[in-house]
């Protein structure tokens, strides 16, 4: 019985922990705090923003999304979980746009050059660790990142 | 808010100049100059090597039929140089233009031919419009533009493509550019975005190429996915008329599909041409596949049927090849072609393309 009851507690320790945990080592998205600006984002509306789809906020702000280098973890990861393929392997999609003039979306080398940007910038879009998330920014979604909490280094 | 605003990369671009690390993706396509802000210039260059076999390609004068100088005769062709150049004024508003200079120099020179590889050098303007973007799920055209029929018709540019020859369905069933109007945009769709393309046509193309017979009037649309890389496909239909026949109207339907598994691709384009009057039926199809082998490699193949209604005549094609994906947007094919049946314009034999993306 009290084994029961201890795996009863460890399985409710391990769910109640799990959602921290995965928060912790996720991928924040993130807006400034503007006017106008979204209050949440799903999956299909990122796909639009980041494939270049949709270009236009609700109030027709221009849309500015904003990627990390293609070499960086987060963005190995965002793109994983927003288009189920590496950035490398999405190069004939921005082939075929770039002849209709749309150019993928530009990168900024760092979280925090992210972060000064989004904060800084009506329209903005961009993402990073969501331990590096400070008051500057609005989280619009969380994803899980391959990355364990533990190694949350914003850089 | 902003109104008008700075086209989206603008701002950016501002910050990325601060950044000591420049973008490191190593297969992303080509940025062009940035000449001012929002103006951007782009484009590609090709040279083809063209070793024809036996007497598949016709020249103008039905004379020369047996004249090897057509059918024979290997050839370098300096095919396109091609510029392209957008400038995004604001964030709704876009203006394109493509200007390709084509078969701009030959070796031998001089093969009097019309149409295809073995034409004289030309100014082609593939399309010059302007975009409205009113929201994300409508925008409004005008100008020239390329035809919305099937994938390769809009996409054709030799960066873009995996073989030196362009399929015949691609081209022969309806004129390649549209002058007129176009409503398209994109719709969120369960877990992926639907894009729609609408257009008319009263005629009146620009600089219509000397090879194709242009519109006389026209309307039509498709609708494609494209966002998801596993499988995109798309549906395309349209009525018009032929500056050639006014009186001939033609109605045409086509599908189009790609499966991308890792690195390899497998596509399709089948089309049906139909005349109500009874002239000028075309059916066709082709199957492609693109298979890495080894780095930058790629193996490729393409089985290709074209059939006229009218008479019964029809074309197949085989074509088996090879690409390399060089480093710093640089393609080459090489390629050998069998033609079941002449066709005008259609080289078949050795054909292989340099072209550089700029």
């Amino acid at each position: 019985m009290r084994l029961a009851a201890a795996l009863l507690l460890l399985l409710w320790l391990s769910l109640a922990g799990a959602p921290a945990r995965a928060a912790e080592g996720g991928i924040a998205v993130v807006v400034g705090k503007l006017p106008g600006a979204p209050t949440a984002l799903g999956r299909a509306e990122l796909l639009g923003i980041y494939g270049r789809k949709r270009e236009l906020w609700d109030d027709r702000t221009p849309i500015v999304a904003i990627n990390l280098p293609a070499s960086h973890p987060l963005r190995r990861d965002f793109s994983l979980w927003l288009f189920r393929r590496t950035p490398q392997d999405l190069q004939s999609y921005w082939n075929d746009q770039y002849f209709h003039g749309v150019l993928p979306p530009p990168v900024l080398a760092s979280e925090e050059a992210v972060l000064r940007f989004v904060a800084a910038t009506p329209g903005a879009v961009g993402y990073v660790s969501l331990c590096a998330v400070d008051k500057r920014v609005d989280v619009v979604a969380v994803l899980p990142a391959s990355e364990p909490a533990a190694a949350c280094t914003p850089h | 808010m902003l109104g008008l605003a700075a086209p989206a990369s603008t701002q950016a671009q501002t910050l990325l100049q601060e950044q000591p690390q420049p973008e490191t993706l190593p297969d992303a396509p080509p940025v062009g100059w940035q000449l001012a802000p929002g103006l951007t210039v782009s484009g590609y260059a090709t040279g083809q090597f063209l070793a024809p076999l036996g007497d598949t390609e016709l020249p103008d004068n039905p004379g020369d039929v047996n004249n090897t100088q057509f059918s024979r005769r290997a050839r370098f062709n300096l095919s396109h140089l091609s510029a392209i150049a957008w400038w995004e004024p604001a964030a709704d508003w876009k203006l394109l233009g493509e200007i390709d200079l084509q078969n701009i120099a030959q070796l031998p020179s001089g093969s009097g031919a019309q149409y295809g590889a073995a034409a004289s050098a030309y100014v082609a303007l593939e399309r010059v419009y302007a975009d409205y973007r009113a929201t994300d799920a409508l925008s409004f055209r005008a100008g020239k533009f390329l035809t919305p029929i099937g994938h390769w018709n809009q996409d054709h540019s030799d960066p873009q493509t995996w073989t030196v020859l362009r399929p015949l369905i691609s081209q022969a069933a309806f004129p390649t550019s549209v002058t007129g109007l176009m409503a398209f945009g994109s719709l969120p769709m369960a877990d992926q975005w639907l894009d729609y393309q609408l257009y008319a046509s009263n005629g009146g193309e620009w600089r219509p190429s000397p090879w194709t017979h242009p519109f006389d009037s026209a309307f039509g649309g498709r609708l494609s996915t494209s966002l998801n890389p596993d499988f995109k496909m798309g549906v395309s239909l349209s009525r018009f008329f032929e500056r050639e026949t006014p009186g001939n109207e033609f109605l045409l339907a086509g599908v189009d599909a790609a499966w991308t598994l890792g690195r390899a691709e497998l596509s399709m384009e089948a089309m049906h041409r139909r005349s109500p009057g009874g002239q000028g039926g075309e059916r066709g199809w082709f199957l492609q596949g693109a298979l890495p082998v080894a780095g930058r490699w790629w193996l490729t193949g393409r089985q290709e049927y074209y059939r006229r209604d009218v008479d019964g005549w029809s074309s197949r094609s085989t074509l088996i090849g090879a690409v390399y994906k060089g480093v710093d947007h640089w393609t080459f094919k090489i390629e050998w072609v069998q033609l079941s049946a002449r066709v005008v314009g259609q080289p078949a034999g050795l054909l292989s393309s340099l072209t550089l993306a700029f």
